[in-house]
């Protein structure tokens, strides 16, 4: 007897001395993943002081090799102690793990050891005052769980479509500069983000190779935007369109596409609350969606989540907001236009927190037709429609993946896990083939058709360099090319992704390069433009200069250029003899 | 208060990782970072999904076996425990039944959404083990109740009449997540999981502090997600009413001593009692109020929805469940000796070690067995 105690003691002892070594080891850990993670884990790149200056002057002094040398070593350092303490926090993690289930099961041993047999309840007879008890509690949690859930469900539920009456808005005055209901030629239409197929291809036509901004060479007129933004120019019949935003106002503004002459600018009107604390990533700011026409209306979307409809002289018809913004880098994607359907990719937030949606909107009323959720965080790509012999498929990019709908019903078509990272650049179709690329995340082709994950089925290829994590690519069927922000181009066979050429520039590239015929317009951030023949072999034709900002993709119409800058609408063309627009 | 002390701590504990979980931008410029091949889902990855299929139904076969015919507590914490590292720690929380709700769901409510053949199996099987065996999914096999039963250190009893008012809460958020995915296809069981940021080592500071509150909780108050939160307990619970051959507290007769009442944690003890009906004129009285309360909360939930349909059969739910319990304490049958509520049992098998006439069969056949 005497040694079944001392046997029970001993458990006891071991058991306590384990529950106080494994709970102060636990403690011990605890208080080192708390201090070492708010001193180590918590990444500042966005907000650190130190950084933001030296960047600053990094960019006030492009030149200077010495700062741009210590941002790249500053910054490599931040980001390996930053992985260095995830990677500490998640090895005491396992430790923690490790001394809690030493701790729980010493606990419970102890708890076991000092267990007491059961007392049998005193029963008393007292069913008609329990069940009056569970009455009154049943009908107590479930008012508050009713309670809860109304206001849950309208706490949660979507932004409704915020249409803005027209009535009271300004009415700009009707300026027709193309005669009005005169239908406006293919080739003096570009009615969206890369063009009219939005794969950056227009026929051949007639374009200077080299202009000036400095002394004016080949430049046709040149007009000064009324506000910031990066989305690209929009042009139909003489009309170019283009939008600008900053904190106070989001507006659509129209040039003469005669003589970049402002027509009319119109500040959009939305139900739009923004939070005091909202901030926009500066490098893509609030007017970087590209707005889209049907040639009676013009469409834009703005980084504030902001979507209105504007008919051609100004009038604002309808708009909607999709609530607060939650993009770490803004918002990039620009609206579609297919068979009078108004498409937006709107991926934010988190994979899982269901924020992501691909929208399909009537144009007349902006009332949703189709709404199908995505399962991706934010994105800053734009979807487009890829003719297959399948049929049309609409191909959006998000991470990881690339999904491809029926643009009629927005049923999911399929999917490819190809993008592990932010996808930015658009796709781009030929041939049967889907192409897509963003930074740090290999180009891939896949081919189109089939039903769910096809990603060990249809990936046809992939490479590897150097690739594009803002610029879209562009590729006729045999030549596939593609800029990067860190001044590569690259050139590969479209069908079997070999490398043809690479050229290295002392650039970068935002803007994404168009075909004209045969020949590639492609503007870096400086604003100089580089042109060469799409074929096997790089040869430079010909450079043009804005000595401008440039991240806007150009439009190509009417034998002209159409670029935007940081502060400026130019139009290139040829110019005659007596400096007059030869065409 | 050292346990309590441990639950505040390890809220704390996870809140730096948590905030680490920003995204970092890529930087401006090349680094040297060599940047891996991509890899591709393959065959391989679906056979493994197939082996977790496999895997699941042998847990719940080996917990059916030790609960009925070893009835050993012992053999059914180990396997619990063997499952929290397996399919908790090691798997990450994802061969899940609990989130594979919200799949099943998405499938009904969706044409273009594919569920998995894997995902129905591991939502399938724990129920017709239920209709079999009873709950032995969440005896042994969960990792959120095993994560639960571990911190169960000294447990104290809840009147029966608030245990029977917060377990309703189960059915409310069942339908609340049926509601987010059909409606808006949001995954909110997944969301608010409690534990799975201990499986996982991430995962935001709230839900961290939820797991740990639960777990504090839980040191006192048996299982209360199980309980009083667990959405498909709550679909278990249902099916597990029928079952035939689950749990009894011992297969000899009942000598009502009343042990067993005080050694289940988690009340799922039915105690003897008289039949009780209730008058005609009561009936009518109840069914008239559960039939008002289903059209209000109907419209209600249209309403608060956003005029949605969805919102409407949400509200109809809320209303078909708090009539269901309303009119269920009307009605009591009548029972002799003390037997196991099923719908409530966590098949943890507790009550065997007190009850007498267990403790001597179970010696008896320790003795023939040598």
């Amino acid at each position: 007897m005497a040694e079944k105690d001392s046997l029970s003691a001993f458990d006891r002892d071991t058991a306590l001395a384990l529950a106080i070594i494994s709970g102060g080891f636990s403690l011990a850990v605890i208080v080192a993943l708390c201090w070492y993670g708010l001193a180590y884990a918590y990444p500042r790149y966005l907000d650190d002081p130190g950084m933001i200056s030296l960047r600053k002057l990094v960019l006030e002094h492009p030149d200077n090799a010495t700062l741009k040398e210590l941002y790249r070593k500053t910054d490599l350092l931040r980001r390996q102690a930053y992985f260095e303490a995830q990677s500490r926090l998640r090895s005491g993690g396992y430790l923690l793990f490790g001394s809690l289930v030493v701790f729980a099961l010493s606990m419970r041993r102890l708890a076991k050891l000092s267990e007491k047999a059961p007392v049998p309840p005193v029963l008393t007879d007292d069913s008609q005052r329990e069940r009056r008890l569970a009455a009154g509690g049943i009908c107590a949690v479930s008012a508050l769980a009713v309670a809860a859930a109304a206001l849950i469900l309208i706490w949660t539920r979507p932004p409704a479509p915020q249409t803005t009456p027209t009535e009271g808005l300004p009415v700009p005055p009707l300026v027709l500069v193309d005669g009005g209901e005169k239908p406006v030629p293919e080739a003096l239409r570009w009615p969206q983000l890369r063009g009219t197929n939005r794969l950056g291809i227009v026929e051949a036509m007639d374009l200077p190779l080299s202009w000036n901004a400095a002394n004016g060479k080949n430049i046709l007129w040149k007009a000064k935007l009324p506000l910031p933004g990066n989305s690209s120019p929009v042009i139909w019949g003489d009309r170019v369109f283009l939008t600008g935003a900053d904190h106070e106002v989001r507006q659509v503004f129209c040039l003469n596409r005669k003589d970049g002459a402002l027509l009319w600018n119109t500040s959009i009107k939305t139900a739009a609350v923004l939070p005091p604390d909202f901030q926009i990533w500066e490098d893509t700011g609030l007017a970087a969606p590209t707005p889209v026409t049907d040639g009676k209306r013009i469409f834009a979307f703005f980084g504030t989540n902001e979507l209105a409809a504007l008919d051609l002289t100004g009038r604002q018809l309808w708009a909607r907001w999709f609530g607060k913004p939650e993009s770490m880098y803004g918002t990039a994607s620009s609206p579609l236009l297919y068979e009078n359907k108004l498409i937006l990719q709107l991926d934010q937030g988190g994979p899982e927190e269901g924020k992501s949606f691909l929208y399909a909107l009537d144009p007349a009323s902006g009332k949703e037709l189709w709404k199908a959720p995505r399962d991706v965080p934010s994105s800053w790509s734009s979807p487009i429609i890829a003719e297959t012999p399948n049929g049309p498929e609409l191909i959006t990019c998000g991470n990881p993946w690339v999904i491809s709908y029926d643009p009629k019903t927005g049923y999911e078509l399929w999917r490819a896990r190809v993008l592990p990272g932010d996808a930015a650049p658009l796709p781009t179709y030929a041939n049967g083939l889907v192409y897509t690329l963003t930074g740090y995340t290999p180009l891939t082709a896949i081919k189109t058709g089939g039903v769910g994950d096809v990603t060990d089925k249809n990936v046809v290829w992939t490479y590897s360099e150097d690739i594009s994590d803002v610029s879209s690519p562009v590729t006729d069927g045999t030549f596939f090319l593609f800029a990067s922000s860190t001044g590569s181009l690259t050139c590969l066979d479209a069908k079997t992704g070999k490398l043809l050429w690479r050229e290295q520039f002392e650039a970068s590239f935002w803007s994404s390069p168009t075909l004209v015929g045969r020949l590639v317009y492609l503007t870096d951030r400086e604003g100089k433009t580089y042109i060469f023949e799409l074929a096997g072999r790089y040869k430079l034709l010909g450079t043009g200069e804005l000595g401008e900002l440039v991240v806007a993709t150009p439009a190509f119409v009417d034998s002209k250029i159409y670029i935007r800058g940081r502060d400026h609408l130019y139009c290139i063309g040829q110019k005659d003899v007596q400096g007059t627009d030869k065409h | 208060m050292a346990r309590v002390s441990l639950a505040i701590l390890l809220a704390v504990l996870m809140l730096p990782q948590a905030v680490a979980e920003s995204r970092v931008p890529p930087p401006d410029f090349e680094t040297g970072y060599e940047r891996p091949v991509l890899t591709f889902q393959t065959r391989q990855i679906f056979a493994r999904e197939i082996a977790d299929a496999v895997v699941l139904m042998a847990a719940l076969g080996l917990s059916a076996s030790f609960l009925l015919r070893k009835r050993s507590r012992a053999s059914v914490f180990v396997l619990g425990l063997s499952c929290l590292l397996y399919l908790g720690v090691y798997k990450k929380g994802c061969i899940c039944p609990v989130g594979a709700i919200q799949n099943v769901t998405c499938a009904l409510c969706r044409a273009d959404y594919a569920v998995p053949i894997v995902v129905i199996a591991v939502f399938i099987l724990p129920l017709i083990a239920a209709l079999m065996w009873g709950r032995v999914f969440c005896g042994s096999v969960c990792p959120l109740g095993a994560i639960q039963d571990l911190f169960l250190f000294r447990p104290i009893r809840v009147p029966r009449w608030l245990e029977a008012s917060l377990g309703l809460l189960r059915y409310f958020f069942l339908g609340l997540a049926v509601f987010f995915v059909a409606d808006r296809s949001v995954f909110i069981i997944c969301q608010y999981d409690p534990f799975v940021g201990f499986f996982r080592f991430a995962g935001p500071a709230w839900k961290y502090a939820l797991g740990a509150g639960l777990l504090g909780l839980g040191m006192f108050i048996g299982r209360p997600y199980c309980r009083f939160l667990c959405p498909y307990g709550a679909i278990l619970s249902l099916l597990a009413r029928w079952t035939t051959s689950g749990v009894s507290i011992t297969p000899d007769e009942c000598i009502r001593c009343k042990l067993c009442d005080d050694a289940c944690p988690f009340g799922a003890i039915l105690r003897p009692a008289v039949e009780q009906r209730t008058s005609t004129r009561s009936k009518i009285l109840l069914a008239s109020l559960a039939l008002l309360t289903l059209i209000a909360l109907a419209i209600g939930g249209y309403f608060a929805g956003g005029k949605s349909v969805a919102g409407a059969i949400l509200g109809l739910w809320f209303g078909l469940v708090i009539a269901l319990k309303l009119i269920s304490l009307m009605h009591r049958r009548e029972r002799k000796a003390y037997e196991v509520d099923h719908a409530a049992c966590l098949s943890c098998g507790r009550c065997y070690q007190w009850c007498p006439r267990e403790r001597k069969r179970l010696a008896a056949a320790e003795a023939r067995n040598g």
